[in-house]
């Protein structure tokens, strides 16, 4: 096991430097620069400015001294946009927001769609499973940027129950509606992905066995189906995390929560260099963490896996 | 603004303290101009002429702009921030006229989609918000009281490239006399807008103080002696095909203007036009390096006075997109800095822009916005959107 996280590791390095540089050489082939507006800068004021953030200097070593920034200072750069915000400003400042409610709706969906998809399971061909499957096909056709605002609708507008937008500072009743909109469609694909496969389980000798061994049920299900009926879920929870990060685009954007995602697209289109490429590595750097921490489960649950 | 020695302190040339900024004492700030301006005081509302301490800067360095650091002489001072999310200002009883401010908090909050937005005003959380575009008839209907339209200190135009790298046919003036006079300016803002907006036919909007616009001859026209015009025009010019490709950043709102465009082009003309849209940085860089044949623009005054409008049309004005170049023009901009009486000045300059052509205005922007009727002092006729929360009160309903 630990040779395979030391693995894991020697291979997210180089995949986390083809990011930056790819990142790098991308955003800046773009046209425009950080200090285009609409009303230009004299040129030599420009200069300075440029010369100031190092964005004069060639690619090669912008991107080197970047790096350089990163690795022995920790030190992700200035913003471009919010000058008296450096990058790790900015994200110290949005990534407890995006985890926090990135947090609520993992815990959300496996909450209610684990539950849901076993009972649907276990009760099949019954008016239960009729309706979580009926729910979940329903929950499917509201992907967050629809939920967004017909939360908003029923519950600012109509019952005026939850306010419509803004963090301040995490209160509950700030969250609700983000996590609700974007764990709603995930939530869904949950529930049927856990039916199925509990259902397959439920079919499969080992239970038969059980069964004829006489273990009352219950020992059966929560013994020894549950397990192995949870093992597509779990391989299903990194691209769940890629999901919240790319949600809270979408969450951000619709109720204001002040979260990264806000800063993936505003800091593209200000070109805030710095900015982009801090958030786009911290993903990356999330992204492969979490897909090793998903493995690791997958070998503990089940230990035919090994490393 | 005209301060003196303002470029040579700007490229390095010269040091700061040549700069004709200087304070004589605690309260008399003395500014030297290069040449007599009749409107400088005007310009010192612009934000970018707000006074900021110098030790502050240096004490707090790239961080002087947060609050707890920032140091202000206005109404409120700036208590929170947060990125995206809300700023919040208070009270500031160092203020000068503190004993004149009502309002104790200000709250601004982010809100990106404006549909969000109303029906988070609808919902009675925020006391003032922009109208989302299309939606404002309906709101006139169904909130006539909270429903504010305004006259705003702006004109949407085109412009048109008028050097080799633009289409060749657009030398020629009678061309773009065509283009002008071929655009239904009415149906934009009636039937396409629908805002309140008013069609441009000076560069200059009419909310501009101390001058107003001369009626353009195509202003007395009916839409359908302009056609007519504009197809006499054309012929004249010779032209029977033209291809134009017509620039725009993306926004939902001058797609709607440059199809409807397009479309009265097309029909009238015969004229093929090819929409681009870009991405608001890679718009930027387009037509200011006249890489573009007609391109959308926008241009809202820094001060209220004419000059900020005409004076983009200079040769030498690096706003000057489409590379303009009339010594007339140029020679009654630089009278008008001098002048006491600028109406005829001006009225000249924009009856020379009628004819050449150099752009092509399309209408005056307004400002829409909700507000609740309990919120009362707001400037409504300040054209410059130069709105100060020391001036607002609410009333008990």
């Amino acid at each position: 096991m630990l040779n395979m996280i030391i693995r894991r590791t020697a291979v997210a390095l180089p995949t986390l430097l083809i990011l930056v540089i790819v990142t790098f050489v991308l955003m800046h082939s773009a046209p425009g620069g950080p200090f285009t507006s609409e009303k230009p800068l004299p040129p030599q004021v420009l200069a300075n400015i440029e010369a100031k953030y190092g964005l004069n200097e060639p690619l090669y070593k912008q991107i080197f001294m970047y790096l350089q920034g990163i690795v022995t200072e920790l030190d992700f750069g200035p913003s471009y946009v919010y000058k008296d915000r450096t990058v790790n400003d900015i994200i110290a400042q949005g990534l407890p927001v995006t985890l926090t409610y990135g947090a609520w709706v993992i815990v959300v969906m496996l909450a209610v769609g684990v539950p849901l998809g076993m009972i649907a399971a276990i009760k099949q061909n019954t008016w239960i499973d009729y309706l979580a499957v009926g729910f979940s096909i329903l929950a499917d056709l509201l992907p967050n940027f629809i939920m967004g605002p017909i939360l908003i609708l029923i519950f600012t507008l109509w019952l005026g129950w939850l306010p419509g937008g803004g963090w301040n500072g995490g209160q509950w009743e700030y969250m609700i509606m983000p996590v609700i909109a974007l764990a709603t469609s995930y939530m869904a694909s949950i529930t049927r992905l856990t039916r199925s496969s509990m259902l397959e389980v439920l079919r499969s000798n080992f239970i038969r066995t059980a069964r004829a061994k006489g273990l009352p049920e219950r020992t059966i299900i929560l013994r020894h189906a549950m397990k192995p009926a949870l093992m597509p879920v779990i391989s299903y929870l990194s691209p769940v995390f890629v999901y919240v990060i790319t949600g809270s685009f979408i969450v951000d954007a619709i109720f204001s929560t002040g979260g990264l995602g806000t800063y993936f697209t505003n800091a593209a289109f200000n070109r805030d260099y710095a900015v982009m490429m801090g958030v786009t590595l911290l993903t990356g750097g999330l992204t492969i963490l979490f897909n090793l921490l998903v493995d690791l489960l997958y070998g503990w649950i089940d230990p035919q896996i090994r490393y | 603004m005209g301060i003196k020695n303002n470029a040579g302190v700007s490229d390095g040339s010269l040091p700061p303290s040549e700069l004709g900024v200087a304070a004589l004492d605690d309260h008399t700030l003395q500014v030297t101009l290069e040449k007599p301006l009749p409107y400088f005081p005007l310009t010192t509302v612009h934000a970018s002429a707000f006074p900021t301490p110098q030790w502050a800067i240096e004490a707090h360095g790239n961080e002087w702009t947060r609050p707890g650091n920032i140091v202000t002489n206005g109404a409120y001072i700036m208590t929170e921030y947060v990125a995206n999310e809300r700023s919040v200002r208070e009270r500031n009883p160092m203020y000068w006229n503190n004993d004149s401010t009502i309002i104790e908090k200000v709250t601004a909050l982010v809100i990106n989609d404006e549909n969000v937005a109303l029906t988070r005003y609808m919902a009675g959380e925020l006391d003032q918000t922009n109208i989302p575009s299309g939606q404002f008839n309906r709101l006139q209907q169904s909130n006539p009281d909270e429903t504010v339209v305004v006259p705003e200190l702006c004109t949407y135009y085109y412009t048109i490239n008028l050097t080799d790298s633009g289409n060749p046919a657009l030398q020629d003036v009678r061309v773009r006399q065509a283009l002008s006079h071929a655009i239904d300016h009415d149906i934009i803002t009636k039937n396409i807008l629908q805002a309140g907006q008013k069609p441009a036919y000076a560069f200059t909007p009419e909310a501009t103080a101390g001058f107003t616009p001369p009626a353009s001859p195509m202003a007395s026209m009916t839409q359908a002696e302009r056609d007519a015009k504009a197809k006499e025009l054309m012929a004249a010019a010779g032209v029977d095909s033209l291809d134009l490709e017509l620039m725009y950043n993306t926004s939902e709102s001058h797609k709607k203007v440059a199809i409807a465009i397009s479309q009265m082009w097309k029909q009238k003309l015969g004229v093929n036009v090819t929409l681009s849209n870009l991405e608001w940085k890679t718009y930027l860089d387009a037509p200011g390096a006249q890489n573009y044949q007609v391109a959308r623009a926008g241009w809202c005054g820094d001060y209220n006075e004419a000059s900020t409008f005409l004076d983009l049309l200079g040769s030498e004005s690096g706003y000057n997109d489409a590379k303009y170049n009339n010594p007339k023009v140029d020679e009654l901009l630089a009278q008008a800095k001098v002048s006491a009486d600028t109406q005829p000045i001006y009225t000249k300059i924009e009856q020379i822009l009628a004819t050449d052509t150099p752009i092509i205005p399309i209408y005056q922007y307004t400002a829409n916005f909700l507000m609740k009727t309990d919120v009362k002092g707001w400037p409504y006729d300040n054209v410059e959107q130069n709105i100060y929360s020391r001036d607002l009160y609410k009333v008990a309903e």
